[in-house]
């Protein structure tokens, strides 16, 4: 009894060693296998590329400037009101008078900006043969002019004119000075060409002028 | 006698437990045997280690373009490039080029572009492009790539190079009022993916 009682313990001990060492060779394995399953995994690259750009103000900022507004002396306005983007005024005139006003544009933007256009409406055809719009501005180097009767500079229609692009520039904001633009728009009260066309009652004339500008 | 069932269970799982690692290898094997075939129909007698290497060329520094402002690296490694620029009025862009190179022994293929870092009301005033390897068209947003050219492996001592430029521009608005009223930082990213050919 007590040498097979021996014996059965020899050989338990000899398997348990057999399986102490299977453990190992176990791991063993298990660690191979994760290794091949990360080398499979490791065929993948992230490349990055990240940036700070700065990047400055910038500002389209055109507008009338109402501390220029000045009166030509002809005849006064009766009143006129001046916003960032619209002028408005009033003159009561007789045959022959003038009601002239200088106003500038300026320019408080990032952007060189020019006039590409502008387009005068508002009176009639018929009032158009006794109301002349003239306008008046300066580039830096030589006076532009235009009017309705042909008075001054370059003659036009009521409607819209195109201004050559490279005529009226103005300046983006240098430091702290504005770039400026000086206009100076009249409203002539004329003969007509045709006496019968002249006006037999008085009358309230609407003149508009828009003036477009754009980024150079 | 208990302990002996014990330990015959025990040899038992075990004998299970080798079998299915065992099996398992085999498979993976199995895999790296077709690779090693590969290489020996395409006539490499001398095969260096394997390795997995695509990576910005840190070597040369990025290539500003012709008008673009001056864009300084701020650092830049094999994976990370960073840049910094300055814009200071619409119509001005920031461009530069960089090459990726594959010194590995696998063929690389681009999988995914990444473009983030830009607002919505930023992009109403910048756009950020991605060209990559002489592509005429850009990326501009986060893109899964399909047809990209392969990256070749490194040959000799030749590495295979792909070209990445990267420009950012300040553009004009369509309405003025979408321009930025204050300095800005923008800090635009890009991130590549890059598998196994």
């Amino acid at each position: 009894m007590k040498k097979s009682a021996s014996s059965n313990k020899r050989k338990r001990r000899s398997i348990q060693k057999r399986l102490g060492a299977q453990w190992v060779a176990l791991l063993g394995l298990v660690v191979a296998t994760l290794g091949m399953a990360v080398g499979f995994a490791a065929f993948t690259k992230t490349l990055n590329i990240s940036g700070t750009a700065s990047v400055e103000k910038a500002v389209w900022s055109v507008r009338w400037d109402p501390d220029s507004f000045y009166e030509e002396g002809y005849v006064d306005t009766t009143a006129h009101s001046i916003s960032d983007s619209s002028m408005t005024f009033q003159c009561t005139l007789s045959l022959g008078d003038v009601c002239g006003f200088d106003l500038d544009a300026i320019n408080e933007g990032t952007f060189d900006a020019k006039l590409t256009s502008f387009t005068i409406s508002g009176p009639t055809t018929a009032q158009q043969q006794y109301i002349a719009v003239r306008m008046f501005s300066y580039n830096g180097s030589s006076n532009l002019s235009w009017s309705t009767d042909g008075t001054y500079g370059t003659k036009i229609n009521y409607g819209t004119t195109n201004v050559s692009s490279s005529n009226l520039r103005v300046s983006k904001m240098s430091g702290s000075t504005a770039g400026r633009l000086w206009f100076e728009i009249d409203a002539a009260f004329i003969q007509a060409e045709n006496v019968n066309n002249m006006p037999t009652t008085n009358q309230n004339i609407s003149i508009t002028i828009s003036f477009k500008f754009d980024q150079v | 006698m208990k302990k002996q069932k014990d330990l015959k269970k025990q040899k038992r799982l075990q004998g299970a437990t080798i079998g299915a690692l065992a099996l398992a290898i085999v498979f993976m094997a199995i895999g790296f045997a077709a690779y090693t075939q590969t290489l020996n129909i395409n006539g490499t007698a001398n095969v260096d280690l394997a390795s997995w290497n695509v990576h910005f060329d840190s070597t040369k520094d990025p290539v500003t373009s012709s008008g673009s402002q001056t864009v300084t690296k701020t650092s830049y490694t094999g994976t990370t490039l960073a840049f910094s620029c300055s814009l200071t009025a619409p119509g001005q862009f920031c461009e530069f080029t960089i090459d990726v190179v594959n010194e590995g022994t696998f063929d690389a293929k681009l999988t995914k572009v990444t473009l983030s870092g830009i607002s919505t009301a930023q992009a109403k005033y910048l756009t950020y492009k991605l060209y990559y390897n002489g592509a005429t068209t850009p990326y501009t947003a986060t893109t899964t790539v399909s047809n990209a050219t392969t990256l070749a492996k490194k040959s000799g001592t030749t590495p295979g190079r792909h070209t990445v430029k990267v420009r950012v521009d300040y553009i004009q608005p369509s309405s003025a009022s979408d321009l930025p009223s204050s300095a800005v930082t923008v800090s635009p990213k890009a991130v590549l993916d890059f598998t196994q050919q």
